[in-house]
C-alpha cells in the first residue's frame, strides 16, 4: 500500500479499477468520523454502523457518478445525511417555528446592548461533568440545527462543504448554527453553567 | 450614514460564522466592536470553548469496536473489474 495519502482523484481512480486495498483505505480512513457523526445525531451503536454500512454501499453503486467536484469526505458525509434522513422521518419538526429569537432578544436591551452578558467560561470549562453537560444539552438541539453544529465543530467542515452536504444556503447555515449554539448556551446556563 | 452595530448585531454574526461574507465595512465594524466590547469578546470565547468541549466530548465517547471496519468491508460487495 502507499505510504503517503493518496488524493481523491487517484483513490477514485483505483476504486473503479476495484481495487480491494484502496477500498480498505477508504474504509479505514472516514467509517469512524462518519460513526461519530451518527452517534452524534442520536442513533445507537447498532443504528449509526448500519448507517455508515448504507454509506459505503451507496458509495460503491455510485462511484462512476462521482466527478470529483467535491472532496470525499464532504461526499460521504452528504450521503450519511441522506440516509440519516430517510431514517428519521420528524426531520420536519426543526423548521417549525422556536422560540429562538424570543430567548436571544432577551440577552439584549432595546438599543441591542447586553443585560445579561457572558460569563467567562474558561474556569468553568475545566471542569470534567462539562463534557456531560454539553452532550446533554446537544441531544436536545433540534436535529437540522445540532447536524450543522457538529459538522461545524466536530467534523471541522467548513460552511461551503456543510451547504453542499445539506443543500441548504450559507444563510440559513448561519441561522442553524446561530440557533444550535444559542440552545446549548441557554440550555448550560439552565444547568448552572454560566 | 455609517451605521453602528450593536452588541445583538455582532452576537448574531458571531453565532452564525457569518463574519467573513459580509462587506469590509461590515468586517471593519465588527472587529472594532470586539476590540472594545468585552462582553462581545466573551462571547466569541464562548464560542471557541463550546466547539472544543463538543469536540473533546465526541472523541471521548463510545467508540465502534476494532473490528468495526472489518465488519464494514466483509458486507460490502466489491466484484472484480469485468474485462
Amino acid at each position: 500500500m502507499a505510504s503517503q495519502p493518496l488524493t481523491d482523484t487517484l483513490l477514485l481512480n483505483r476504486l473503479r479499477e476495484r481495487d480491494p486495498e484502496t477500498l480498505a483505505a477508504t474504509v479505514n480512513e472516514h467509517s469512524r468520523p462518519l460513526y461519530r457523526a451518527a452517534r452524534g445525531m442520536g442513533f445507537d451503536q447498532q443504528q449509526a454502523e448500519d448507517l455508515v454500512q448504507d454509506v459505503f454501499t451507496v458509495f460503491l453503486q455510485k462511484l462512476d457518478e462521482f466527478e470529483g467536484r467535491s472532496q470525499l469526505r464532504t461526499w460521504l458525509f452528504g450521503i450519511l445525511h441522506w440516509k440519516m434522513r430517510e431514517k428519521r422521518r420528524s426531520l420536519q419538526r426543526d423548521e417549525s417555528y422556536d422560540a429562538i429569537d424570543a430567548s436571544f432578544a432577551e440577552w439584549f436591551d432595546g438599543k441591542g446592548y447586553w443585560v445579561s452578558h457572558p460569563e467567562d467560561l474558561e474556569r468553568l470549562f475545566a471542569s470534567k461533568e462539562i463534557g456531560a453537560a454539553v452532550e446533554e444539552c446537544l441531544a436536545s438541539v433540534p436535529l437540522q440545527q445540532r447536524e450543522v453544529f457538529l459538522l461545524r465543530e466536530v467534523e471541522g467542515l467548513d460552511s461551503k462543504e456543510i451547504c453542499k452536504n445539506l443543500q441548504i444556503s450559507n444563510t440559513h447555515m448561519g441561522v442553524l448554527l446561530h440557533r444550535a449554539r444559542h440552545k446549548l448556551r441557554e440550555c448550560l446556563r439552565g444547568k448552572g453553567w454560566r | 450614514m455609517i451605521h453602528i452595530m450593536n452588541c445583538r448585531e455582532i452576537a448574531t454574526l458571531l453565532d452564525s460564522d457569518a463574519v467573513q461574507h459580509q462587506r469590509w465595512i461590515t468586517r471593519v465594524q465588527f472587529r472594532v466592536h470586539l476590540w472594545t466590547c468585552w462582553h462581545c469578546r466573551l462571547l466569541a470565547r464562548q464560542i471557541k470553548w463550546l466547539g472544543k468541549v463538543a469536540r473533546q466530548a465526541a472523541t471521548a465517547g463510545p467508540e465502534a469496536d476494532t473490528d468495526f471496519e472489518a465488519r464494514i468491508l466483509r458486507n460490502l460487495s466489491f466484484p472484480p473489474k469485468q474485462i
